[in-house]
């Protein structure tokens, strides 16, 4: 193996890193708050990418695209958390099985709709630059990684430096108590799952130019995304942030080295290693 | 005593009516409801019961099912012997990913059942050469001779009525168990592991218990499946084989048993009839029954017909004395 394969391998698997990352961190961050397990995150990943397939066929363009899925798909967030989740009683449970049917419900209509076959999503912006020897990597790539490192660092300014940042907080510490010193808690739990669900969206857009185009696309990424949220340590940002890369360049290191499914295999034993030995995450105090 | 006499009242029931009142196409979809049924059910001793959401039920399932069409291939096994084999293949696995996945609780429990699935599912698509993969494998036909006697389990109406007796005595095994000393550990597990442990209860190994019971019990159906429709695929072990089971009984009422058997009956019935105009629409109804049910109504089909049962039964058999 070549010092170029294996750069390369490590590159992409620090841009599905990153790309997992937000993934995860809208899942982490509605647990957080909502102690709900949201099964139905991989459906709104995969509804992002269709979304922005559908809004690049109409205007052609990916950046527009890239502004409207994850807003539709973050309203829709805000729908599904005033319409279904709020109502749930206190059950880790009952909220798995309701998001199991809210994945059925999204994935099975985009099958009526958008189809079953796959589809591809030109890459925007064409074009590698040099790294090291003969390896070339995809402007693309790049740019995916340094948008998701962007909204990384948004969200982390968003939770710690914001007003919005502290209500969360207080809403998760007591809620009650909170309300009754005027933060508008129902307000506050409609917009977090929104913002996850849009989350989730923007990472099936950036992912659609490097990936295929499916209603199945979900299942697979919500697998490593739950694993990736129970390893960082649930409800914890930076530990999930760092969890994902960690997996990201872990699965990098092994795809270079295996074939797909061993090193899809190894990876899931490790991170069962992980979960039996550190039930509440790597990264936990 | 009295509803132990009314399922095998029931199970007579059906015995005489699906064979004679059906055509060959009821026959076998009451067939299948007849495995998944008993699917269900043993999912709902580790999650109605033990109070664990499991997802690597399917991989007993698949198991079951493949030592029936492996063994069956290779050594021309009788019925019985598959069948006995299929459980304690289950059994095996059961011990194995239990005592893995039991120390874990709560979510760490569900990663790690869904990580077995999931592998589970990947070495059994890729290890064509035994499995066939997603193309899966067959059989031509299963020995049945026992003791002389020929059971031919390609007739719809036997193979009907051999799950249905099959189903009957596992079922009653169950409830057995579930009413035993045994069951009333796994619900105060469930309800409080700390209690529990307080009070004395070994919960590793009770957990340990549940989960096996159940898997022993997936291995059957499984092995119920692969002996009537005399094949088995990859897909079997994937993790929405065990979404399936999540559905069944959660929207049939958690910790019943009987309310499984009812919710699988009902969802595959339904099923069948949407799946004729549109299979996507049955799946996206699917998914809003089950968001309603989880919802409205936590406790089943059960939590609304139970009050009118026990009423019903009154009636019929006098006031029970609890």
């Amino acid at each position: 193996m070549s010092i170029e394969v294996l750069v390369f391998q490590l590159l992409n698997g620090l841009v599905w890193g990153l790309i997992l990352a937000l993934m995860a961190l809208g899942l982490s961050l509605i647990y957080g708050l909502l102690k709900v397990v949201n099964v139905a995150h991989g459906s709104l990943y995969m509804l992002g990418a269709v979304l922005s397939w559908y809004v690049i066929r109409f205007t052609g363009n990916f950046w527009v695209a890239m502004l409207v899925a994850p807003i539709i798909v973050g309203l829709l967030g805000v729908v599904i958390e005033r319409a279904i989740v709020r109502r749930l009683s206190d059950s880790d449970v009952l909220s798995i099985i309701a998001t199991i049917g809210l994945m059925f419900v999204i994935e099975f209509s985009t099958l009526a709709i958008f189809g079953g076959e796959l589809q591809r999503i030109e890459v925007p912006i064409a074009g590698t630059v040099p790294i090291i020897g003969m390896l070339h990597y995809s402007i693309y790539r790049i740019f995916a990684a340094s948008m998701a490192v962007l909204v990384l660092v948004l969200l982390w300014l968003a939770l710690n430096k914001s007003k919005f940042g502290r209500w969360v907080r207080a809403v998760k510490q007591d809620k009650d108590m909170a309300s009754a010193l005027g933060i508008p808690a129902q307000f506050v739990y409609a917009v977090t799952f929104g913002a996850g669900a849009g989350l989730a969206a923007l990472a099936g857009v950036l992912a659609a130019p490097i990936v295929i185009v499916e209603y199945t696309m979900g299942m697979n990424i919500l697998v490593t995304a739950f694993i990736v949220v129970i390893i960082g340590g649930l409800g914890s940002l930076m530990g999930t942030a760092l969890s994902a890369i960690l997996v990201g360049v872990f699965t990098g290191l092994l795809a270079s080295a295996f074939n797909p499914t061993i090193a899809t295999v190894i990876m899931l034993l490790l991170m069962m290693v992980v979960v039996l030995i550190r039930p509440s995450g790597l990264f936990a105090k | 005593m009295k509803s132990v006499l009314s399922i095998i009242a029931l199970s007579l029931l059906a015995a005489v009516i699906v064979p004679l009142g059906f055509g060959e196409y009821g026959i076998i979809l009451a067939t299948e409801i007849l495995v998944w049924m008993l699917f269900a059910i043993s999912f709902d001793l580790i999650l109605g019961y033990a109070g664990m959401l499991s997802i690597a039920h399917s991989l007993f399932f698949g198991l079951g099912a493949y030592t029936v069409i492996l063994l069956s291939r290779s050594f021309d096994a009788n019925l019985v012997l598959l069948l006995l084999s299929a459980t304690l293949v289950a059994a095996i696995a059961g011990v194995i990913v239990g005592a893995i996945s039991v120390r874990a609780v709560s979510h760490s429990f569900i990663v790690v059942t869904l990580i077995f699935s999931q592998v589970g599912f990947l070495v059994a698509l890729s290890w064509r050469s035994l499995t066939g993969g997603d193309d899966g494998i067959n059989v031509k036909a299963i020995n049945t001779d026992m003791l002389g006697w020929h059971l031919d389990l390609t007739n719809a109406s036997n193979a009907f009525l051999f799950c249905l007796v099959v189903v009957t005595v596992s079922y009653l095994l169950l409830r057995r168990i579930v009413n035993s000393p045994l069951g009333d550990a796994f619900v105060a597990v469930r309800e409080n592991s700390d209690r529990a442990a307080l009070l004395g209860y070994n919960v590793v190994l009770i957990r340990l218990a549940a989960f096996t019971i159940g898997a022993i019990f997936a291995g059957m159906a499984g092995a119920l499946y692969a002996s009537v429709f005399r094949y088995a695929n990859a897909d079997l072990f994937k993790w929405v084989v065990s979404g399936d089971a999540i559905i069944w009984t959660v929207v049939g009422g958690m910790g019943t048993l009987i309310g499984p058997a009812l919710g699988t009956a009902v969802l595959i019935v339904v099923r069948d009839q949407v799946s004729v105009v549109s299979p996507e629409l049955y799946l996206v109804f699917v998914g809003s029954l089950i968001i309603v049910a989880a919802v409205f109504a936590p406790r089943g089909i059960m939590g609304w017909l139970a009050p009118g049962l026990v009423t019903l039964k009154d009636r019929l058999f006098g006031r029970s004395k609890n």
